[in-house]
């Protein structure tokens, strides 16, 4: 045997190759020798060495591996707007998902800078090992170095953002940095001075006018948009001066790009990742195309800056309306804006830096139920007088506000996630709700009998029932959140135009079972009993904020009501029927995309049979649900009108100060009023879909009547298509 | 036969779980736990590490500056972590195994510098 070779003390290692290809060989063929523990299930994951589309370090192809990664360290002007702009594209590309490995550190200048990791800001250089003597002064080192520091250090800002809130590794973002901190423990001010003295280098150089005022745009560029991270790391707004800034130097990137050159050396390179920790193959290079790189940059600065509108808002519903209307623009902002917008809730530990987490729930309870508990400083009135059981329904209560606090915050983070994870997060927070609605009834029970509610006859003249106020709360979260599964399922084109006709269906029934459940809560609100605990002042506030809810869900019940009928006569016809594939059933069909409504307390689950009877309205003919559907849609058009009316924000906004101290206010409020222009055009597609629906009626009514209705051609445009008016409301175009 | 393939099955069974290092026939040399291998000697490694010769240019580097100022130069080998892998038998140039190293006519003590005066 081959004498071991001591590479330690205490560890030796023998050559093993001939003693184990025979003892190998000598195995069955087909069998393996493995450990326990492992299973062959893992090893489909493994990399092979030696196959080179799954070896990133195999040297089979490229026999010029060894050779260091080739830096030169001079470079034209035009080389330098080159190199500047190809970065950006990589960067715009790992904002958008890509991993570094596949485009930042393709770059032989960032790796240079990053490895090996440095200890001290000035050890970041091109030039490191050169000696330092001998430096003349360049282009490539004066002004290219400072630009990559300051990506760098845009993009550590980046990732910590993305990092501390909720995002989907993969689907949003590759956080993957490969042990390369992205000069993280630098502090962001150095790096604005490193800029700003590469500006001043640039004005002292030579160069010509149009190539000076080229880098300059692009070194502007880079210094406003490490502010704009920076400021959104510590919370702070912004100006629109500062926006306008940012966007008119993309603006000067962007038209003298024309100037790059691209470098004679290579610059972007694969061979990189062959020395990053990996376990994935190589990947191949990602760079965005210029145009939508920039267009991307404008509109991540944009929305990153608007963002913090939200500042202004000042009561709970709207904020909730806020985010579910910005994270519905299309295309969804950039990840960093979502997660940016996550970080408001904990701004300053507190949501938007003002309201604390109980003190933000129990207004949101307050302006819905005026509940007859008082849900904050209830322990004040507490004296000797007061009892055990009441002392015990304080700390019930504020433990239950606690929990409740965490999953009210939780629903705002939802619409920050990407659409998928939206509808799929829902339909789990369901459940949760489902679950708090059943401790928030206790709440009310104890609160009954220690605040002694007169029970009250509801519906007048019924039975005698009780406010309930806690759970009627919770109720109403829970049937909008179960309204926007189905309706995000329409968005996101879960759903197969044959099903349309259930689903809009089973929309109707929520929100006619949320319409019932908002005129139960305005009962009460409105009694006498809950109204004499507050002013009516107060009582007013929360009948219009029901009344705005209850706008916006008669003009949903209606409309889905209406397509519900248009879609029974169209498939009573034989149109947009049901392939019925071998493989199917409808029973599992109603099961699956029944699934996140059918382990609910309330509204009860429906029985597959009872689902498909009211769903078919086999009762009613045909002129009967034309003429039904054709009153419906009426009703819908006027509801859309009065939701337009009523804004989207119940309570006024407040104005900063910048706002005040603007010259022309109403400009940049119109300009840059983001939520109010993506409600409006919400609303205003929603009505365009009523309007095109009322068409599909009056075609199929006349088709009817002119006894030709077996002969109409129906089509429900995909989302994305001109003709889809409203992403959430597939309406059927019926021709001939 | 059947008892040599007794033995030999018995000696690699020894083996999983050790550390081995298998050199490739580009002179990369990666170290992992051994989890399983099969007639042709495919081989898995776990948390396995590559490691590559310095290149050529900084070796010669190095060289040439023990040569001109006779002061000790290191050109490293680079690491990196890469995961579970897989070498296929015609790819092992060399295998090693690494052991403890059992210290002669020590009672079991772990070797240690101090204990050597």
């Amino acid at each position: 045997m081959v004498q071991p070779q001591i590479l330690h003390p205490n560890t030796q290692i023998s050559n093993i190759t001939r003693q184990f290809r025979d003892a190998a060989s000598r195995l069955q063929p087909g069998k393996l020798v493995k450990d326990e523990d492992f299973t062959l299930f893992e090893a489909v994951g493994a990399l092979e060495i030696g196959d080179p589309k799954m070896d990133s370090g195999s040297l089979v192809f490229d026999p010029d591996l060894d050779e260091e990664l080739g830096l030169s360290t001079v470079a034209t002007a035009e080389e330098t707007v080159w190199l500047m702009d190809e970065l950006i594209r990589r960067e715009v590309a790992w904002h958008m998902g890509y991993p570094l490995s596949q485009t930042l550190f393709t770059s032989v200048h960032i790796e240079r800078l990053l490895w090996p990791v440095p200890r001290q800001l000035t050890d970041a250089r091109f030039d490191r090992g050169d000696p330092v003597a001998t430096r003349p002064p360049s282009l490539i080192l004066d002004v290219f170095q400072p630009y990559c520091i300051g990506l760098i250090k845009c993009c550590d800002l980046v990732l910590s953002m993305i990092t501390s809130e909720h995002y989907y590794e993969e689907e949003d973002f590759a956080t993957q940095i490969y042990n390369r901190p992205l000069l993280h423990d630098f502090p962001v001010d150095e790096v604005l001075v490193m800029l700003q003295n590469a500006r001043i280098w640039l004005h002292d150089s030579s160069l010509p006018a149009g190539l000076k005022d080229a880098l300059k745009a692009r070194l502007d560029l880079r210094q406003s948009l490490l502010g704009l991270f920076q400021s959104c790391a510590l919370g702070d707004r912004s100006t629109i001066e500062h926006l306008d800034r940012s966007i008119a130097y993309i603006k000067m990137v962007e038209s003298s790009a024309i100037l790059g050159r691209a470098t004679a050396n290579e610059a972007f390179t694969l061979k990189i990742q062959r020395k990053l920790a990996s376990s994935v193959p190589p990947r191949p290079m990602v760079a965005i195309e210029r145009p939508k790189a920039f267009d991307f940059l404008r509109q991540l600065i944009t929305e990153s800056t608007i963002a913090f509108q939200v500042f202004d808002i000042t009561a709970s519903g709207d904020l909730l309306v806020a985010y579910q209307t910005f994270m519905a623009q299309s295309p969804q902002p950039a990840i960093y804006v979502r997660a940016l917008l996550q970080s408001f809730l904990t701004c300053h530990d507190a949501v938007l830096g003002k309201f604390a987490v109980k003190d933000f729930i129990a207004q949101d309870i307050q302006s819905l139920v005026r509940p007859i508990v008082p849900l904050l400083d209830h322990g004040v009135g507490l004296d000797d007088t007061a009892t055990d059981a009441k002392f015990h329904f304080c700390s019930r209560l504020d433990s239950f506000m606690n929990r409740c606090g965490h999953s009210f915050l939780n629903l705002f983070r939802t619409f920050c996630l990407n659409r998928c994870r939206v509808r799929r997060t829902l339909c789990h927070a369901a459940l949760e709700w489902d679950q708090i609605q059943a401790e928030a009834e206790e709440m009310d029970t104890l609160a009954q009998s220690l605040f002694r509610e007169e029970p009250m006859p509801y519906p007048p003249g019924e039975e005698l029932t009780l406010s309930y106020s806690l759970s009627s709360w919770v109720y109403h979260h829970k049937l909008m959140q179960l309204r926007i599964v189905v309706q995000t399922g329409f968005e996101l084109s879960i759903y197969a135009p044959h099903e349309f006709t259930e689903i809009y269906w089973y929309l109707s029934f929520l929100s006619s079972t949320h319409l019932s459940h908002l005129e139960r809560i305005s009962f009460f609100v409105s009694s006498k009993q809950l109204s004499a605990q507050t002013s009516p002042n107060a009582v007013r506030e929360t009948l219009r904020n029901l009344y705005r809810h209850f706008t916006w869900l008669k003009a949903t019940e209606a409309m889905s009501k209406a397509l519900h009928r248009v879609l029974v006569v169209i498939q009573r016809h034989g149109q947009l029927t049901n392939p019925n594939p071998a493989y199917a059933s409808e029973l599992l069909r109603y099961e699956l995309r029944m699934r996140p409504f059918m382990h609910l307390s309330v509204p009860e689950p429906i029985d597959v049979d009872v689902a498909k009877d009211l769903a078919s309205l086999r009762n009613l003919s045909d002129p009967v649900i034309l003429q039904q559907a054709s009153q419906l849609i009426q009703v819908a058009r006027k509801a859309w009108d009065e939701v337009m009316r009523e804004k989207w924000h119940l309570q006024p906004l407040s104005r900063t100060e910048e706002v005040k101290s603007s010259p022309n206010t109403s400009l940049g409020a119109t300009r840059y009023g983001v939520v109010e222009r993506e409600w409006t055009k919400d609303v205003q597609n929603a009505m365009r879909a009523c309007i095109g629906a009322g068409i599909a009626i009056s075609t199929l009514s006349k088709a009817f009547h002119e006894g030709r209705i077996a002969a109409v051609k129906v089509e429900v445009p995909p989302v994305g298509h001109r003709d889809r008016w409203h992403s959430s409301w597939p309406v059927p175009r019926i021709s001939g | 036969m059947e008892l040599e393939e007794a033995e030999a099955t018995q000696f690699l069974e020894s083996l999983l779980g050790k550390t081995l290092h298998v050199t490739v026939p580009d002179g990369r040399l990666f170290t992992g736990r051994f989890q399983c291998t099969d007639r042709e000697s495919n081989i898995i490694l776990s948390t396995a590490f590559e490691y590559r010769m310095p290149p050529k240019a900084s070796e010669k580097a190095a060289i040439d500056e023990v040569k001109a100022t006779g002061q000790p130069r290191r050109a490293d080998m680079t690491s990196r972590f890469v995961g579970l892998i897989v070498i296929p038998g015609k790819q092992i140039a060399k295998m090693e195994v690494e052991e403890k190293r059992d210290w002669p006519g020590s009672s079991g003590q772990p070797f240690s510098i101090r204990t050597k005066t």
